[in-house]
């Protein structure tokens, strides 16, 4: 058994544009910024007295893309500019209030399905979101983050954004695929 | 948001821990946890948090063993021998299945004492549960290095022998025929014998593996050709030869060839059961509790032998004998000299012993009978009318009694001290029964974790920490970001795991094994509701993962302060 002074997750994100004929382009492969709600979701796992029915509110059902830019700090509680509900054009997509400058407000965010949330480790959780040619056309992506459900329980529920990745404009269109694999190491 | 006053408190202690690297895993399986885990019954729901910290677990000051995840660990690693703590006024009880040396076993049983009363546990339990926290409250013996007590006793010719519960022998008297006494003078010094036995100019001692050390005159090879290897299970002498049993039953005899074979021969096969050695014969009993005899049948001493099975023990004088009925009754035979066979009394009894030409029983309720040829030293008449023995021994002409397994006393022939020097009392062990709250069927589970209080978290106050550890933050850690776990220790807590754990060594934060504890449940249908604090069968106990712990050396978190009102409380706060 090996020991470790602090509990310090860590991510990574890796992004793949999937053309027509199935060829795969990585445009994005690289370290993610673990945001203070991480910490704020697992504290509140551990206080809080849950029970079977409210174990869902502590982990990260919720992706959401933008098409703002921002330094990537830690201190990071919410993306510049997430898309709405029309610009995903999703049947995945489901409203959620999520803290912007400390105040709950109601957002988009996609709604990943349980079976593209799995352990590819041990210790790591990769949840893999694809958005498919239909969805969140003309849009240049920006930025994307992993949000937990309701990790203080709070009515109406608040997610809290755990990590968050800016990068370079990716433009979406109708003729390809973008897959984001996010894996979260503890 | 706690009421509870900790201005008159002092920090001992303030450092940072260690995390296991397990604790992201359970993190990992929390975020991609189903309400059950989908490999088992997922009708299966907990009633009890189980998305947290669940247990804690206090370790040894004096335990070399480390935490692993599977729990084998915390308050139930016992301390090894060594090194023994530094105030040797102080011994934890001891028992490391790894390092015990004998006796280990032996020398646990006699610290840990359960519901008050002593139970022998088999070593399998000691194993999985050792230092076992019944509920209801802890008992233990005290663990003063100054207690020690008798395991065994033999006298013969005005000596006397002993073992003493740390596995050492003493010997005592003299032997006025003999110009060198052998026996006392060269005596083991090793600490590791549990029988001990006195020839004539000879004596055997069995060591707690059952090896066989002998010492003193070896006329007729009785001492160098001792049978060896381990796992002798008795022994027994009285003159110029000796006998004992193997692990399979088999009598081993030596010394002396007449009286050991060449009269009659010893009997062969394996599972005999008892021996007893005489000066010209011997007596055994085989498997299916038949008598044998062999040796020299001097003055038709074979006479009358009970050909009945049913017997367990067998004791023998020059010319007379003695055997005890699995059912306790006695049963006399031979030269009946002054009574040595009309004389023996009737009624149930536990113990037998005979030398010379009287014989010693010992009734269930620790009283002694008497009987045979006195003396002018009255070993016979001047019994004393004692109960409470749990040991006898008959020599020529004196013999010794051991009560409470600690007190070894005398009567009869004292002109070469084999009464005067008889050594000084052991100390009884002193029980100490710990019943704090900590004890409390709430707090601890029947593996020995303590568990959280059973009041619900968002009412929790620090004082509920005596009784289980309790979770601080509720609700409110957005900004810090920090649990705190709170568990306190009342006096009698803390002195308890000083005296017999040498402080507090390690702790430990646990949580659950979701998908190990379903898997104790039914499969399939069963719609269980499980309540972690609440489990009555031990076999369904929570499964636990260590999350982080903390070591404390050297020498660990001890009781200094001598004030009755003192207490530990461990605040432990994780940050996220």
């Amino acid at each position: 058994m090996n020991y470790k002074e602090k509990i310090e997750p860590v991510g990574h994100l890796q992004i793949i544009k999937v053309n027509p004929d199935n060829s795969q382009e990585i445009l994005v492969d690289d370290h993610n910024i673990i945001t203070v709600g991480m910490g704020r979701s697992l504290a509140a796992m551990f206080s809080n007295e849950d029970k079977t029915n409210s174990f869902d509110n502590f982990t990260i059902p919720f992706f959401q893309i933008g098409s703002g830019t921002t330094a990537m700090v830690s201190s990071l509680t919410s993306l510049v500019s997430p898309l709405s509900s029309t610009d995903y054009n999703s049947t995945e997509v489901t409203l959620s209030s999520t803290l912007v400058s400390d105040s709950a407000v109601a957002q988009s965010v996609i709604a990943i399905h349980p079976a593209y949330i799995y352990l590819s480790a041990a210790n790591k959780v990769t949840y893999s979101i694809t958005l498919d040619e239909n969805t969140a056309n003309n849009i240049d992506i920006s930025e994307c983050g992993l949000f937990s459900k309701n990790p203080y329980l709070q009515t109406p529920s608040v997610a809290y954004l755990c990590a968050y990745r800016s990068f370079e404009d990716i433009p979406k269109r109708n003729s390809y695929t973008l897959i984001f694999n996010w894996t979260i190491e503890f | 948001m706690y009421n509870g006053d900790l201005k008159n408190s002092n920090i001992i202690f303030e450092d940072h821990n260690l995390i296991v690297d397990t604790a992201s895993e359970f993190i990992a399986d929390a975020f991609t946890i189903l309400p059950a885990p989908s490999s088992v019954n997922s009708n299966i729901s907990f009633s009890t948090s189980t998305m947290g910290i669940i247990a804690i677990s206090l370790g040894s000051a004096q335990s070399s063993k480390s935490y692993n995840t599977e729990g084998a660990s915390g308050i139930r690693a016992l301390a090894p021998i060594t090194p023994v703590p530094t105030d040797t006024t102080l011994q934890p009880p001891v028992y490391d299945l790894n390092t015990s040396g004998p006796g280990r076993l032996g020398q646990f049983l006699n610290y840990i004492n359960f519901s008050g009363q002593y139970s022998p546990l088999t070593l399998k339990e000691i194993k999985d549960y050792g230092c076992y926290i019944p509920s209801g409250g802890i008992y233990a013996t005290s663990g003063n290095s100054s207690t020690h007590t008798w395991l065994d006793m033999d006298s013969n010719y005005h000596r006397g022998i002993a073992v003493k519960s740390d596995g050492t022998l003493h010997g005592w008297g003299k032997y006025q025929q003999h110009p060198l006494e052998y026996i006392l003078t060269n005596i083991p010094t090793d600490s590791y014998f549990t029988t001990a036995r006195l020839g004539r100019d000879h004596a055997l001692a069995l060591t707690q593996q059952g090896h066989i050390v002998a010492w003193g005159d070896d006329t007729d090879n009785k001492v160098s050709n001792t049978p060896t290897g381990a796992g002798f299970t008795k022994i027994s002498t009285t003159g110029s030869h000796s006998l004992a049993l193997d692990p399979s039953g088999y009598i081993h005899s030596w010394g002396d060839y007449a009286f050991r074979h060449g009269f009659t021969a010893a009997p062969d096969g394996s599972g005999f059961i008892d021996i007893a050695c005489g000066l010209y014969h011997n007596l055994a009993v085989d498997g299916s509790g038949y008598i044998h005899m062999w040796g020299h049948n001097y003055n038709d001493v074979f006479d009358d032998m009970p050909t009945t099975s049913g017997y367990t023990h067998v004791a023998v004088g020059v010319q007379h004998n003695l055997a005890l009925s699995g059912g306790g009754i006695l049963t006399s035979w031979g030269k009946d000299t002054d009574g040595t066979v009309s004389s023996t009394p009737a009624g149930t009894f536990t113990a037998i012993s005979a030398r010379g030409w009287h014989s010693l029983a010992l009734s269930s309720n620790g009283a002694i009978s008497v009987w045979g040829v006195d003396s002018s030293y009255g070993h016979i008449t001047n019994a004393p009318s004692i109960t409470g023995v749990s040991k006898i021994a008959a020599g020529v002409d004196f013999n010794l009694t051991l009560s409470g397994d600690y007190q070894i006393s005398g009567w009869g022939n004292d002109t070469y001290d084999g009464i005067t020097d008889i050594p000084a009392s052991g100390i009884p062990p002193v029980l100490y029964q710990y019943t704090g709250t900590l004890n409390d069927t709430s707090s601890i589970n029947s593996e020995g974790y303590i568990l959280e209080s059973k009041v619900a978290r968002s009412s929790q106050t620090i004082n509920d920490a005596s009784a289980g550890f309790v979770v601080s933050g509720v609700g409110d850690v957005s900004s810090t970001r920090e649990v705190k776990y709170i568990l306190t220790l009342n006096r009698d807590e803390w002195d308890f795991l000083d005296k017999f754990y040498g402080g507090i060594g390690s702790i430990g934060l646990w949580t659950l094994d979701r998908e190990r504890t379903i898997s104790k449940y039914a499969e399939g249908t069963s719609m269980d509701n499980i309540d972690l604090y609440n489990i009555t069968d031990v076999d369904k106990n929570p499964v636990f993962r260590l999350f982080s712990k903390k070591v404390f050396l050297p020498g660990g978190l001890q009781l200094v302060d001598n004030t009755q009102d003192a207490a530990l409380t461990i605040i432990w706060s994780i940050k996220f």
